[in-house]
């Protein structure tokens, strides 16, 4: 190694003949993201009575290839919030660990006896993807935010257009496709949250894993899956500042339960065909 | 086999069984910034109250994504100020916040005076008009009280065009071509003639009572979601009289 840092990692020009700058100049227009390219596929979440349950794969795609499959989606932001991620990976970093971690350790310091609920993380973060369309350089994800805000579950989407919307069953990607009537057969609207238990809404969940797996083919049989639960009000500090108490149970690396591929002997052709 | 005729691995939208007649001639695939979300908002008003509406759908492409988005919103807690808007759901929104932000604004910056509806309309083409070369891609109508307790409408298109006169019917959407035709017959008295007359005596307009404006308003939506895949779900009214705003949630055919 010479003492030219710039020449470092590049291939020797007494061997390779000179570094061909075309390829890195720095004339032409910046680009910014025209597609994604590591990708994770659909999140699913379902409210229920007390909570909200949110699941997603643990695969990073690159194109068709299943890249990495250790990926973990989804992310706990405070006390109160989980937020699931589909779409570009690093962009998913990006918001994970500059964006949300960094908001978080903000909102720590300033130790007012405040703190950041799932609304507000979903603001900031819809916030945050309609700024970057509106730059003509988008984050390239859908994300879900599930939490536990004013008494009551929460769950609500937000896509790299900063379009934004809630709804007491959610599912991103192919998960809108497939898992969304599914979970809409059991919880139409509002009112029916009510009369979800957790079990039952886990159990639904767990059901549109499988189906996702079944026929998603950029998913994985190993996911992982959060179960936020409100706990009443507890009383912090001395000044009596109140604080709803909130419980974020993880389940990670779950595997694919009771799989049943019985189905595929039959399928001829791309599926609807039946001779 | 030469190696170059072999293709590079590609991230192509396209399927491997399409034709590859263009290949050569470099393909750009750019952002696009918008997308449709459906949905449809009316407007209409009479002599001393207006009314307006929207279904709470909110789709992309055969998606439905939620059933209770509303999409008209009160502009403060204590002014007669109302704002519809449909198109691209994210600018639709920033745009009802910004107007949110600017009415409250102007009350604390002008001693607690409330902003007028006309005010109100001129400064809401000045933010969509300010958009002129990157445009709000939303269709809004802005409705209020005006200082004589008369009911004013005023519809928009995306870079903010509008009647500084206001109008007695508006409609924008996605079902505002199926909506349209209905308020010109059923506000306007559009080719209804008066039965004395023998046809050659037009009905005059004159203002509806609010009652008959509620149930146009119910019958221009129910069609609409008969219709329109992108229409129904829930119907949110909003009433404004010289009593104050009233919301009323009606149900519309969730198929």
């Amino acid at each position: 190694m010479n003492h030219l840092p710039e020449a470092w990692g590049r291939p020797r020009n007494d061997v390779y003949g000179s570094y061909d700058h075309s390829y890195l100049q720095g004339s032409h227009p910046q680009q910014h993201t025209q597609q994604p390219i590591v990708t994770g596929t659909s999140v699913v979440a379902l409210k229920f009575n007390g909570g909200v349950v949110i699941a997603a794969d643990n695969l990073a795609s690159y194109g068709s290839l299943a890249r990495f499959t250790d990926v973990e989606r989804l992310k706990q932001v405070g006390t109160h919030t989980v937020v699931g991620t589909g779409g570009d990976m690093s962009d998913m970093q990006h918001i994970y660990e500059k964006l949300l971690d960094t908001l978080i350790i903000k909102e720590e310091y300033q130790n007012d006896g405040h703190y950041l609920r799932a609304s507000h993380i979903y603001r900031y973060l819809s916030r945050v993807l309609y700024y970057r369309r509106c730059k003509f350089n988008p984050l390239w994800n859908t994300i879900l935010v599930a939490g536990w805000d004013d008494g009551k579950p929460f769950l609500a989407s937000a896509d790299l257009l900063g379009t934004t919307f809630s709804s007491p069953a959610l599912a991103t990607g192919y998960g809108a496709h497939l898992a969304i009537p599914l979970l809409r057969r059991a919880c139409p609207d509002e009112a029916a949250v009510a009369g979800i238990t957790r079990e039952r809404a886990v159990e639904l969940v767990e059901e549109c894993m499988k189906v996702l797996f079944y026929r998603d083919a950029r998913s994985l049989n190993k996911y992982s899956m959060a179960v936020i639960t409100g706990e009443g009000v507890e009383t912090t500090g001395a000044d009596g500042e109140k604080k709803e108490k909130v419980h974020v149970e993880w389940r990670k690396d779950i595997e694919l339960a009771n799989q049943s591929w019985k189905f595929a002997e039959n399928i001829k052709g791309y599926g609807a065909q039946t001779v | 086999m030469s190696l170059s005729s072999v293709e590079p691995l590609s991230f192509d939208p396209t399927y491997s069984f399409e034709s590859s007649t263009s290949r050569g001639a470099p393909r750009q695939h750019s952002f696009n910034p918008y997308t449709d979300n459906g949905g449809t908002i009316l407007g209409i008003t009479g002599d001393d109250f207006v009314v307006l509406a929207g279904d709470t759908r909110h789709t992309s492409g055969y998606n439905i994504n939620s059933r209770t988005e509303r999409k008209v919103y009160r502009l403060g807690e204590d002014n007669s100020l109302i704002l519809a808007t449909v198109g691209f759901g994210a600018d639709s929104k920033d745009v009802a916040e910004t107007m949110t932000r600017a009415v409250n604004d102007f009350k604390f910056n002008h001693n607690l005076k409330n902003m007028t509806v006309n005010a109100a309309a001129q400064f809401l083409f000045t933010v969509l008009y300010g958009n002129r070369f990157f445009p709000k891609y939303t269709h809004c109508i802005l409705a209020g009280l005006d200082k004589d307790g008369k009911g004013r409408l005023y519809s928009y298109d995306s870079v903010g065009s509008y009647s500084k006169e206001g109008e007695r019917r508006a409609a924008a959407g996605a079902a505002s071509s199926l909506i349209v035709p209905f308020l010109d017959n059923q506000v306007e008295f559009k080719n209804q003639y008066l039965p004395a007359s023998n046809g050659t005596t037009e009905r005059p307009v004159e203002d509806l009572p609010k009652e008959t404006v509620v149930k146009l308003v119910k019958d221009a939506f129910t069609s609409a979601t008969e219709r329109h895949i992108e229409v129904g779900d829930g119907l949110q009214i909003i009433t404004v009289t010289k009593d104050g705003v009233f919301e009323e949630m009606v149900e519309l055919k969730k198929d």
